[in-house]
């Protein structure tokens, strides 16, 4: 069975194109992407203001969680993307909720190095009230913690959803979608980390 | 089996994470400055070209129609510059 | 067909009242956007003894305009109920969006007559119009979780199948709604600061979300004008036929 996505057109020679998901998704993920890319930006501006703060303060933060975390969710978005191949692969629909419980279970890792990470910190005495670049790194991260909740929470809920024999291709667009969301909570800590724990 | 794994996202995978940890390694290298300026410039513009992986092999715009590709590209452009300009503006 | 022109009355209150309100709030307050949270009680009793005359009117026109979310309430909940009623079951999105209005009018309205209040008698005590002007600000600005009861009836409307002919919102607004509802909850966040991104008048309590609403507001009368009138026009074209 095949499992390319692009439909050749015999006649014509032309492939028709697919929306991820459906067009209506991306006003929320272009959206949600502008969200933090402002949030990006006056950040980078308030350190502007008093880089020395912010990269003495940033020395605080345990890097090497950090990046752990970012292979953490590559790893999540890499099982998404496979469980959707399985998926639309008629031999191999099983394995797909194997790999979405997968997912989930990888993606949910990120949240308990998070809340370790909150932890130390908080009780070594930098909270959000802290300083300025504190205030950002608390804000920043918590809103993306936010984000990879309700990302676990949507890629549950449509596994269970796939779960069920029948793939219409609603369904297909839905755990598209979800996948989608998924990848761009990805990509988002694939600039938060190194814009908070590296640049300086 | 390979059908499901063999495939260029798993690429873009191997190369992500390669990435990531030679960001990390350039970012905890040194220390801040003046001297540290090229590897943050360098570290951005390698996020964004991340960012630029996930979208087009994970996210499968690659496929997508071209309005929505090149929304995302030139996100991605706007991303770099943005980031960038702020971070050299004292 | 009463009920249709009923809801356009309705639309128009909506817009001419939140105008109003809009005006009053950037003009007669100027509290767009609200000034910094560190100012003294002193420099604030400075404030409403300066501007006074400004603040009373403008808490004039609040007790008059404050309302304009009920008419939008109503005419989204009428919409939802055109789909609700065709399933079995009490209609709760509708019910919810209704209640929702109601309270939300409570964080829109009073505001608006804090600041009154505050400025009724400049030469109080500074502390005690201080306590009046924060009362105002943080009301207005954390007190955002109604809106949200509307907009996930909303989101969840435009995300199912819908079945009514002349459904005001398109997917597209669904997925822009759920947008709409992430970027509000930051309005709970002053509490925790007084200056920076989480501050009253910062980036992610009052910019964000107030630039949304510049948005949502304009295209959500748009939209829902639009259906009204297609679902008039159908009306009045089944009662032709049937007196034809």
């Amino acid at each position: 069975m095949s499992t390319t996505r692009d439909t050749e057109d015999v006649s014509t020679g032309t492939t028709s194109r697919h929306v991820p998901g459906e067009p209506g998704l991306w006003v929320l993920l272009f959206g949600d992407m502008a969200l933090f890319t402002f949030l990006f930006t006056f950040y980078l501006h308030d350190r502007g203001q008093n880089p020395r703060l912010f990269a003495e303060s940033q020395e605080h933060l345990h890097r090497t969680i950090g990046v752990i975390n970012t292979l953490v969710l590559l790893t999540s978005s890499i099982f998404v993307v496979f469980a959707l191949r399985a998926l639309r692969n008629e031999h191999m629909r099983q394995l797909a909720t194997r790999l979405a419980v997968a997912a989930i279970a990888i993606g949910a890792c990120f949240i308990v190095l998070k809340l370790f990470e909150y932890y130390e910190l908080v009780t070594a005495g930098m909270t959000l009230t802290s300083n300025d670049f504190y205030m950002w790194y608390f804000a920043i991260t918590a809103l993306h913690l936010g984000h990879v909740v309700l990302g676990l929470l949507t890629l549950t809920v449509l596994t269970r959803l796939v779960r069920s024999a029948k793939t219409a291709a609603t369904h297909m667009a839905f755990f598209e979608g979800g996948a989608c969301f998924w990848h761009v909570v990805d990509l988002l800590w694939i600039v938060i980390f190194p814009l908070l724990y590296l640049v300086r | 089996m390979s059908a499901v794994f063999l495939t260029r996202a798993s690429a873009a995978w191997l190369l992500l994470a390669a990435l990531t940890l030679s960001s990390w390694v350039l970012g905890t290298s040194q220390g801040s400055g003046d001297g540290h300026a090229v590897a943050s410039l360098t570290i951005i513009c390698v996020a964004a070209f991340k960012i630029r992986l996930v979208g087009l092999y994970f996210m499968e715009l690659r496929d997508a129609p071209g309005v929505l590709r090149w929304i995302f590209e030139g996100y991605c452009v706007v991303l770099t510059t943005l980031l960038g300009v702020m971070y050299l503006v004292h | 067909m009463m009920s249709l022109r009923s809801q356009k009355v309705l639309m128009w209150w909506f817009i001419v009242f939140a105008v109003l309100y809009g005006l009053a709030f950037m003009f007669l307050f100027r509290m767009f956007p609200p000034p910094s949270a560190e100012w003294s009680p002193d420099e604030i009793a400075r404030f409403y003894q300066e501007h006074g005359t400004g603040v009373r009117v403008g808490a004039m026109i609040g007790v008059w305009t404050g309302g304009w979310f009920v008419p939008l309430a109503v005419v989204l909940a009428a919409q939802m109920y055109r789909r609700e009623k065709l399933e079995e079951g009490a209609p709760v999105w509708t019910w919810l969006t209704l209640i929702a209005g109601g309270l939300m009018t409570v964080v829109i309205a009073l505001p608006m007559l804090f600041w009154g209040v505050a400025a009724y008698a400049p030469t109080r005590a500074p502390d005690v119009t201080a306590l009046m002007h924060e009362m105002g600000i943080l009301t207005f600005i954390t007190g955002t979780q109604y809106y949200i009861f509307v907009w996930v009836s909303i989101a969840l409307m435009c995300l199912l199948p819908n079945r009514v002919a002349h459904w005001p919102f398109p997917r597209w607004y669904g997925y822009f709604t759920i947008l709409s509802s992430v970027a509000l909850e930051a309005g709970a966040l002053p509490f925790l600061s007084r200056e920076g991104i989480l501050a009253w008048n910062g980036l992610l309590p009052w910019w964000i979300p107030i630039s949304n609403f510049f948005v949502w507001g304009p295209v959500t009368c748009f939209l829902l004008l639009r259906a009204i009138n297609a679902q008039i026009a159908d009306e009045e074209l089944s009662t032709d036929r049937e007196s034809a």
